[in-house]
């Protein structure tokens, strides 16, 4: 009712209303008139001003959210549930919860069936299994974690195997082994047509295909060219090289196990079918394999020349490489280098940082270290260091260790 | 002086032998002038660095808190820390050391006795050898440039040149800091030394076990000319071989500082004529000694200087002196100035100013007196020079008969 | 006894045989984090080892003084120090101020008033009113 009209009808009586009670005037009107019809009912608990609607259309018990959703909808059967804003939750419905919401969507009929149903063999089978609501939260299933995310174990989507190398190769020597190792590779399958990347598959040659490996050298043409720049030692080294690396070339998807090239010129596909299987398994077993299987430095230094213009080339080249030696390349360092050399001095770059600190600058400038006259400290001068140098510190530490001071 | 050809023994000298029972670090030859340890200079050079450098850092003070603490056991700096101090070279550079001086000598010089008792490695036998050249050539410098000169006075003098006190004021003035304490881990370009503790009294009252003999008798006259004989050329009585001076025979002996720092610069001098030869410790002597400034005419003390005057005339047969006033004024007034001319016969042989005709008369007869004992021949010429090569043929200096006998 | 010797010490020429530079001891602080102490962090990089190199008889210890400005401290031969602050200054700047120091004595800046100061009383002698012309009344 309107507010003007709310002042002329009589408050609650004293009888009604405790006195200790705080009852604003609105609510005191309420409580003076409680057994009303259905009329005054239909106006909610709080509500001060007049609605237009109320008397003409509604009925008696649709409540306001019913009211606003049927607006916005702009139907008198919106969809959705029957009283989204009401009732039990979600949870307790598809656990089977109070019965008043089922009641309530046969008595309108206007509701969708499908979530009701949808609940309806779920709360049909808790209330025959014998449903007991929990106390504590034993034997329930989790969801979530308890605070970040790292609480919960590890599941088999979160391994990750990189495809770089783990460790970064610090070596001078192995990481040339690394360098040599891709170029040569690199050489084969270029002279064999293969796709550059196909090597990638294989992560660790036998130590024989190393060794073989190990032999050739590279002798880059004019410019660092790649062509003919393998040299082989031997027919059969060739002969084997270029088999496994057909092998590695050919069949690109699959894990291709490594070849055991057999000394003797001959090789039978069974037969290393089967070695292979055999090497995959006891190299899986290992537990730390030496990187290289223990060579120190290459033999030959001719992979240094080669040029890496070609942007394909490079780019299998320094994928190799950064497989191999675990050194990844910043893309403005890729687009910079144009040999080998250049990559290699990069990585020396990586593994020998210029010291941050100017005692670590001064102190690898030899020029200074030549003075005898010149002392650089690293750390900040204290009057300890000054005792020190004086000879009067063991004399303190001695006095303090008399007095149970120290120590 | 024989010369020492320190080439034929230079191997024993410098080599550092092995110390008692202590585990000494030795590291490698490599110089290292920082405390960024000596990893870091051992590993650069490797082609194969194989460790990271945060490690090697990680590694330095690790290995500097061995070393020192194996070096406080030591009682002084081992050799190879010769190198690594920077004080010890600019010490080196700032006398002039010759580069035939070793940095490893220098900082031997710096231990005393008393901090290190092993022979090989302090400096009291380069002192030793320092203290008996730089004698010999203050007293040649001082005989032939005032042959006339009195003994007292020659003592004097002598204390002057080369005394405790005026070696200890060098050592300071060439900027050598004293170590509190002795050991090993302290920087070698500090004089290390026992300080003897504060409070002890050092006059310990008569001196027995000298070279005298009758020195344990109390009222022993101890006249000028058994000076000469009997002690050392400061004119004090020098120890017998074997006896200590202090009568409580310490463990561990203990000096003063100016002691201390005395015993460095006679070591400096013997180490560089060892090192150096005759010449450079010639040049040495002259550019640090001769070169201070002393008033020899400051250090006569006259008791009763006319008597001396008239005995000194007559001795050498001139007139016998008298005494005139040249000028005088105030003579009844408060402030007279008389000055009295001491003539023999028409030579005046000194003259004095005085507020007493005494006094004046007095002054007159000092003046005369340190004429005669002052006189220099114009070209001073040293017996050392015959050592040199190409020395012209010796010319005897002029040597007199001897101060008056009154 | 005639005559006695008193006991006196020389006193030092310093120059007049062999010269003795006064500063010993050259002290040099800079901060790796700090602005201030760019041109400080330049010299020691650039300009140290030839100002060393010239002057071997000074012990020079350079130590870093995080997060404070950088510093020349001289120590002298008379037990003084010298102290420079260098901040904001450049490289070339900070060797004149080591040069500076260097070439100082230790001693309390003064005034000097007279042009010579030597031993020696003078060269010409004292004019005495009882020598010489002597005038009567």
């Amino acid at each position: 009712m309107r507010p003007s009209v709310r002042l002329l009808t009589p408050e609650a009586s004293s009888r009604q209303v405790s006195r200790l009670l705080y009852l604003c005037s609105t609510c005191r009107q309420q409580v003076s008139r409680p057994a009303r019809s259905v009329v005054t009912l239909a106006q909610p608990f709080g509500r001060r001003h007049a609605s237009s609607d109320s008397s003409s259309s509604s009925s008696a018990t649709t409540p306001l959210t019913e009211k606003v959703r049927r607006k916005i909808w702009g139907t008198d059967n919106p969809p959705g549930l029957k009283d989204p804003y009401g009732g039990d939750g979600a949870i307790s419905r598809a656990l089977g919860g109070s019965t008043n919401e089922n009641n309530l969507a046969e008595s309108t009929g206007q509701q969708e069936l499908e979530t009701v149903t949808g609940e309806d063999p779920l709360a049909a089978a808790a209330s025959s299994s014998g449903y007991v609501p929990a106390m504590t939260w034993e034997g329930l299933p989790t969801i979530g974690h308890l605070g970040r995310w790292s609480d919960l174990p590890p599941s088999q989507a979160d391994a990750y195997s990189p495809f770089v190398a783990k460790k970064r190769l610090v070596k001078e020597g192995l990481v040339a082994l690394a360098a040599h190792q891709a170029a040569v590779e690199l050489a084969l399958l270029r002279s064999l047509g293969k796709p550059l990347t196909a090597v990638c598959d294989v992560l660790e040659h036998d130590e024989s295909i190393f060794k073989l490996i190990w032999e050739c050298k590279i002798q880059p043409g004019a410019e660092g060219a790649w062509e003919g720049a393998l040299v082989f030692p031997n027919e059969e080294t060739e002969k084997a090289l270029s088999f496994v690396f057909e092998q590695i070339g050919g069949v690109a998807e699959e894990d291709i196990p490594e070849a055991t090239a057999a000394e003797a010129a001959e090789v039978d596909e069974a037969e290393m079918e089967f070695d292979d299987v055999e090497e995959e398994s006891a190299s899986a077993t290992s537990s730390k394999p030496i990187p290289f299987f223990g060579y120190d430095n290459v033999q030959d230094e001719g992979f240094l020349a080669l040029s890496l213009d070609d942007l394909a080339t490079k780019f299998a080249f320094l994928k190799r490489f950064a497989q191999l030696s675990g050194h990844f390349f910043p893309d403005p360092t890729i687009h910079s280098i144009t040999t080998v050399q250049q990559a290699l001095e990069y990585v020396h770059s990586v593994n020998n940082p210029k010291p941050k600190k100017l005692a670590h600058q001064l102190a690898a400038s030899a020029e200074l270290q030549d003075l005898s006259n010149v002392k650089v400290f690293l750390t900040r001068r204290r009057a300890a260091h000054r005792d020190e140098e004086l000879g009067r510190k063991k004399i303190i530490d001695a006095e303090l260790r008399a007095r149970g001071l120290m120590e | 002086m024989k010369r020492l050809q320190l080439q034929q023994w230079s191997g024993s000298a410098l080599s550092p032998r092995a110390r008692p029972a202590c585990g000494r670090l030795l590291y490698a030859g490599l110089r290292r002038q920082t405390t960024v340890s000596s990893t870091t200079t051992d590993a650069a050079p490797a082609a194969d660095a194989g460790v990271a450098t945060s490690r090697q850092l990680a590694q330095a003070p690790v290995l500097a808190a061995s070393s020192q603490m194996s070096r406080r056991l030591l009682p002084s700096p081992p050799v190879e820390a010769a190198r690594e101090s920077a004080k010890l070279a600019a010490l080196h550079a700032r006398l002039y050391l010759p580069s035939r001086f070793p940095l490893e000598t220098l900082a031997r010089t710096l231990v005393h006795a008393s901090a290190d008792p092993n022979a090989d490695f302090n400096n009291q036998s380069l002192a030793t050898l320092g203290d008996d050249l730089l004698a010999y050539y203050a007293t040649e410098h001082l005989l032939c440039t005032y042959p006339r000169l009195p003994l007292t006075v020659v003592f004097a003098a002598m204390y002057a040149y080369v005394g405790k006190k005026t070696l200890a004021a060098m050592a300071r003035e060439w900027g050598v800091e004293l170590a509190a304490a002795p050991g090993g881990e302290v920087d070698p370009g500090l004089l290390q030394f026992h300080r003897i503790t504060p409070g002890t009294s050092l006059n310990t009252g008569p001196i027995t076990g000298t070279t005298r003999p009758n020195d344990d008798r109390t009222s022993w006259r101890r006249g000028m000319t058994s000076r000469v004989v009997y002690d050392d050329h400061f004119g004090e009585p020098t120890m017998a071989p074997g006896a200590t001076q202090q009568s409580t025979s310490n463990i561990t002996p203990t000096v003063t500082a100016e002691e201390a720092s005395a015993t460095f610069v006679r070591a400096i001098m013997g180490a560089i004529y060892l090192h150096a030869g005759r010449p450079a410790a010639k040049r040495f002597f002259s550019q640090h000694f001769l070169s201070r400034h002393l008033n020899i005419s400051e250090l006569f003390n006259f008791s009763q200087p006319a008597r001396d005057l008239s005995r000194l005339c007559a001795r050498e047969g001139f007139e016998s002196p008298v005494a005139k006033i040249i000028s005088e004024t105030g003579r009844k007034s408060r402030h007279p100035v008389f000055v009295v001319g001491i003539f023999s016969g028409k030579d005046k042989l000194g003259e004095g100013a005085g507020s007493s005709l005494l006094e004046a008369r007095s002054r007159a007869a000092v003046a005369a007196l340190k004429g005669w004992y002052l006189y220099s021949p114009l070209d001073v010429r040293v017996p050392s020079s015959m050592e040199e090569d190409g020395a012209a043929p010796w010319k005897p200096v002029y040597i007199d008969p001897g101060e008056v006998v009154v | 006894m005639p005559v006695q010797g008193i006991r006196a010490v020389t006193a030092a020429r310093n120059g007049v045989g062999a010269f003795i530079l006064q500063c010993k001891r050259l002290d040099l602080h800079y901060c790796d984090w700090a602005g201030s102490s760019r041109g400080m962090v330049a010299f020691l990089k650039h300009q140290l080892p030839a100002f060393a190199k010239e002057n071997p008889q000074i012990e020079i210890r350079v130590s870093p003084r995080p997060h404070k400005h950088p510093v020349l401290r001289g120590h002298y031969i008379n037990g003084r120090e010298k102290a420079i602050c260098v901040r904001n200054l450049e490289p070339e700047q900070i060797l004149q101020k080591a040069n500076l120091l260097k070439e100082a004595s230790g001693e309390k800046l003064k005034k000097q008033k007279k042009p010579v100061t030597s031993l020696n009383e003078s060269v010409r002698g004292i004019w005495s009113p009882y020598h010489g012309d002597l005038k009567s009344v």
